[in-house]
Protein backbone atom coordinates (compact mmCIF):
# COMPACT_ATOMS: atom_id res chain seq x y z
CA UNK A 1 0.00 0.00 0.00
CA UNK A 2 1.45 3.40 -1.02
CA UNK A 3 1.92 6.10 1.80
CA UNK A 4 -0.70 8.10 -0.14
CA UNK A 5 -3.40 5.32 0.48
CA UNK A 6 -2.32 5.01 3.53
CA UNK A 7 -2.88 8.49 4.28
CA UNK A 8 -5.99 8.45 3.23
CA UNK A 9 -7.32 5.80 5.05
CA UNK A 10 -5.89 7.45 8.60
CA UNK A 11 -7.50 10.57 7.94
CA UNK A 12 -10.94 8.82 6.74
CA UNK A 13 -10.91 6.77 10.20
CA UNK A 14 -9.88 9.48 12.16
CA UNK A 15 -12.30 11.89 11.14
CA UNK A 16 -15.09 9.89 10.64
CA UNK A 17 -14.52 9.06 14.58
CA UNK A 18 -13.73 12.72 15.67
CA UNK A 19 -15.12 14.95 13.60
CA UNK A 20 -18.64 12.10 13.57
CA UNK A 21 -18.67 12.81 17.40
CA UNK A 22 -18.75 16.24 16.91
CA UNK A 23 -21.35 17.09 14.61
CA UNK A 24 -23.51 13.97 16.32
CA UNK A 25 -23.18 16.25 19.49
CA UNK A 26 -24.47 19.41 18.10
CA UNK A 27 -27.17 17.69 16.62
CA UNK A 28 -27.75 16.78 19.69
CA UNK A 29 -27.73 20.28 21.33
CA UNK A 30 -29.65 21.08 18.19
CA UNK A 31 -32.45 18.70 18.79
CA UNK A 32 -32.28 20.07 22.22
CA UNK A 33 -32.22 23.32 21.33
CA UNK A 34 -29.40 24.23 23.36
CA UNK A 35 -27.05 25.73 20.88
CA UNK A 36 -23.87 27.35 23.09
CA UNK A 37 -21.63 29.21 20.25
CA UNK A 38 -18.72 29.21 22.61
CA UNK A 39 -18.90 25.73 24.09
CA UNK A 40 -19.37 24.67 20.45
CA UNK A 41 -16.48 26.85 19.33
CA UNK A 42 -14.05 25.06 21.82
CA UNK A 43 -15.23 21.64 21.43
CA UNK A 44 -14.52 22.51 17.78
CA UNK A 45 -10.95 23.49 18.63
CA UNK A 46 -10.75 20.27 20.54
CA UNK A 47 -11.86 17.86 18.30
CA UNK A 48 -9.71 19.68 15.39
CA UNK A 49 -6.61 19.06 17.84
CA UNK A 50 -7.73 15.97 18.47
CA UNK A 51 -7.86 14.65 15.20
CA UNK A 52 -3.97 16.77 14.24
CA UNK A 53 -2.74 14.67 17.17
CA UNK A 54 -3.40 11.47 16.37
CA UNK A 55 -3.63 11.72 12.23
CA UNK A 56 -0.07 12.99 12.40
CA UNK A 57 1.85 9.97 14.60
CA UNK A 58 -0.58 7.39 12.74
CA UNK A 59 1.40 8.87 9.33
CA UNK A 60 4.59 8.59 11.17
CA UNK A 61 3.99 5.09 12.13
CA UNK A 62 2.74 3.73 9.27
CA UNK A 63 5.61 5.52 7.19
CA UNK A 64 7.78 3.47 9.99
CA UNK A 65 6.33 0.17 9.70
CA UNK A 66 6.46 0.49 5.57
CA UNK A 67 9.60 1.43 5.60
CA UNK A 68 8.21 4.64 3.49
CA UNK A 69 9.57 8.17 3.11
CA UNK A 70 6.87 10.14 5.47
CA UNK A 71 5.76 12.76 2.48
CA UNK A 72 7.07 11.16 -0.43
CA UNK A 73 7.20 13.22 -3.51
CA UNK A 74 3.37 12.27 -5.88
CA UNK A 75 4.33 10.31 -8.90
CA UNK A 76 2.44 10.90 -12.46
CA UNK A 77 -0.56 8.35 -11.18
CA UNK A 78 -0.64 9.82 -8.04
CA UNK A 79 -1.00 13.16 -9.12
CA UNK A 80 -4.02 11.75 -11.01
CA UNK A 81 -5.42 10.22 -8.34
CA UNK A 82 -5.36 13.30 -6.14
CA UNK A 83 -6.36 15.70 -9.27
CA UNK A 84 -9.54 13.10 -10.04
CA UNK A 85 -10.81 13.10 -6.64
CA UNK A 86 -9.94 17.17 -5.93
CA UNK A 87 -12.13 17.59 -8.62
CA UNK A 88 -15.10 15.25 -7.76
CA UNK A 89 -14.66 16.74 -3.51
CA UNK A 90 -14.63 20.95 -5.43
CA UNK A 91 -17.84 19.77 -7.16
CA UNK A 92 -19.47 18.32 -4.35
CA UNK A 93 -18.85 20.90 -2.21
CA UNK A 94 -19.76 23.79 -4.66
CA UNK A 95 -22.98 21.73 -4.28
CA UNK A 96 -23.29 21.32 -1.01
CA UNK A 97 -22.64 25.50 -0.10
CA UNK A 98 -24.88 26.48 -2.65
CA UNK A 99 -27.76 24.23 -0.91
CA UNK A 100 -26.90 25.67 2.34
CA UNK A 101 -27.37 28.79 0.90
CA UNK A 102 -30.76 28.06 -0.63
CA UNK A 103 -31.37 26.58 2.99
CA UNK A 104 -30.15 29.90 4.86
CA UNK A 105 -34.08 31.12 4.98
CA UNK A 106 -35.55 27.91 6.40
CA UNK A 107 -32.73 27.89 9.16
CA UNK A 108 -33.80 31.84 9.78
CA UNK A 109 -37.21 30.51 9.89
CA UNK A 110 -35.96 27.94 12.56
CA UNK A 111 -34.03 30.16 14.56
CA UNK A 112 -37.08 32.66 14.96
CA UNK A 113 -39.50 29.96 16.35
CA UNK A 114 -37.02 27.86 18.44
CA UNK A 115 -34.02 30.28 19.62
CA UNK A 116 -36.43 32.73 20.80
CA UNK A 117 -33.67 34.46 23.37
CA UNK A 118 -31.08 34.56 20.59
CA UNK A 119 -32.16 33.63 16.88
CA UNK A 120 -29.73 35.73 15.72
CA UNK A 121 -26.61 34.42 17.62
CA UNK A 122 -28.31 30.65 16.71
CA UNK A 123 -28.80 31.37 13.26
CA UNK A 124 -24.93 32.31 13.20
CA UNK A 125 -24.32 28.70 15.06
CA UNK A 126 -26.31 26.61 12.74
CA UNK A 127 -24.67 28.20 9.34
CA UNK A 128 -21.31 28.14 10.69
CA UNK A 129 -21.36 24.37 12.00
CA UNK A 130 -23.22 23.43 8.22
CA UNK A 131 -20.74 25.08 6.74
CA UNK A 132 -18.48 22.93 8.90
CA UNK A 133 -19.96 20.30 7.96
CA UNK A 134 -20.28 20.20 4.36
CA UNK A 135 -16.08 20.76 4.16
CA UNK A 136 -15.54 17.94 6.53
CA UNK A 137 -18.09 15.74 4.30
CA UNK A 138 -16.37 17.05 0.72
CA UNK A 139 -12.91 16.18 2.03
CA UNK A 140 -14.29 12.59 3.56
CA UNK A 141 -15.94 11.86 0.00
CA UNK A 142 -12.68 12.90 -1.17
CA UNK A 143 -10.41 10.78 0.73
CA UNK A 144 -13.16 7.90 -0.03
CA UNK A 145 -12.25 8.67 -3.93
CA UNK A 146 -8.86 8.32 -3.54
CA UNK A 147 -9.18 4.84 -1.84
CA UNK A 148 -11.28 3.78 -4.54
CA UNK A 149 -9.24 4.47 -7.50
CA UNK A 150 -5.76 2.81 -5.36
CA UNK A 151 -7.92 -0.22 -5.12
CA UNK A 152 -8.61 -0.09 -8.57
CA UNK A 153 -5.28 0.53 -9.53
CA UNK A 154 -3.66 -2.17 -7.16
CA UNK B 1 -11.54 3.69 -13.43
CA UNK B 2 -11.88 4.10 -17.50
CA UNK B 3 -11.41 0.76 -19.79
CA UNK B 4 -7.75 -0.74 -20.01
CA UNK B 5 -5.60 0.81 -22.30
CA UNK B 6 -5.07 -0.85 -25.67
CA UNK B 7 -1.65 -1.33 -25.00
CA UNK B 8 0.31 -4.36 -23.92
CA UNK B 9 3.50 -4.64 -22.52
CA UNK B 10 6.12 -6.64 -21.52
CA UNK B 11 7.81 -5.14 -18.36
CA UNK B 12 7.85 -8.34 -16.52
CA UNK B 13 9.60 -10.41 -19.10
CA UNK B 14 12.23 -7.41 -18.91
CA UNK B 15 12.26 -7.30 -15.65
CA UNK B 16 13.02 -11.21 -15.73
CA UNK B 17 15.57 -10.89 -18.07
CA UNK B 18 17.52 -8.51 -15.65
CA UNK B 19 18.11 -10.62 -13.07
CA UNK B 20 14.55 -10.91 -11.87
CA UNK B 21 14.64 -7.26 -10.81
CA UNK B 22 11.92 -5.81 -8.58
CA UNK B 23 8.75 -3.64 -8.81
CA UNK B 24 10.58 -1.46 -6.21
CA UNK B 25 13.88 -1.40 -7.97
CA UNK B 26 12.38 -0.33 -11.29
CA UNK B 27 10.30 2.38 -9.35
CA UNK B 28 13.20 3.39 -7.48
CA UNK B 29 14.69 3.91 -11.11
CA UNK B 30 11.91 5.77 -12.91
CA UNK B 31 11.02 7.75 -9.76
CA UNK B 32 7.74 6.09 -9.22
CA UNK B 33 6.14 4.30 -6.40
CA UNK B 34 6.19 0.43 -6.91
CA UNK B 35 2.03 0.40 -7.12
CA UNK B 36 2.35 2.61 -10.10
CA UNK B 37 5.03 0.31 -12.13
CA UNK B 38 2.32 -2.46 -10.72
CA UNK B 39 -0.33 -0.45 -11.97
CA UNK B 40 1.71 0.10 -15.59
CA UNK B 41 2.49 -3.39 -15.78
CA UNK B 42 -0.83 -4.82 -15.52
CA UNK B 43 -2.20 -3.13 -18.09
CA UNK B 44 -4.09 -1.18 -15.21
CA UNK B 45 -2.69 2.32 -16.13
CA UNK B 46 -1.02 4.48 -19.12
CA UNK B 47 2.24 6.11 -18.27
CA UNK B 48 2.96 9.46 -19.89
CA UNK B 49 5.05 9.30 -22.69
CA UNK B 50 8.12 10.55 -20.51
CA UNK B 51 7.45 7.37 -18.08
CA UNK B 52 7.39 4.97 -20.74
CA UNK B 53 10.70 6.19 -22.07
CA UNK B 54 12.49 6.03 -18.40
CA UNK B 55 11.15 2.34 -18.49
CA UNK B 56 12.75 1.50 -21.95
CA UNK B 57 15.97 3.59 -20.62
CA UNK B 58 16.39 1.55 -17.74
CA UNK B 59 16.37 -1.78 -19.63
CA UNK B 60 18.18 -0.42 -22.51
CA UNK B 61 15.72 -0.90 -25.63
CA UNK B 62 13.39 0.98 -27.58
CA UNK B 63 9.76 1.61 -26.13
CA UNK B 64 8.49 -0.20 -28.94
CA UNK B 65 9.74 -3.47 -27.20
CA UNK B 66 8.22 -2.26 -24.09
CA UNK B 67 5.18 -0.69 -24.68
CA UNK B 68 2.77 -2.31 -27.92
CA UNK B 69 -0.46 -0.89 -29.75
CA UNK B 70 -3.02 -2.95 -29.82
CA UNK B 71 -6.27 -1.12 -31.20
CA UNK B 72 -6.35 -3.16 -34.63
CA UNK B 73 -6.34 -7.12 -32.67
CA UNK B 74 -9.09 -4.78 -30.43
CA UNK B 75 -11.05 -4.07 -33.29
CA UNK B 76 -10.71 -7.13 -35.15
CA UNK B 77 -12.36 -8.88 -32.15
Amino acid sequence: MSMREKVAWIAVTTSLVIFGWYFWSVWADFAARQLDGDVLFWRFLWCFGIAVVIMLPAAMIAARLGGQAFDPPADEMEVRIEAISNRYGLALLEILLVTIVLASKWITEIARTDFTIDPVGATAIMLVNLILFVTAFAALVREIIIIIQYRMYA
Amino acid sequence: MPAPPPISNTIRRLRFEHGEMTQQQLADAIGMTRQTVAAIEQNKYSPSLEAAFRIAEVFGVEIGVVFQWKADEEQGR
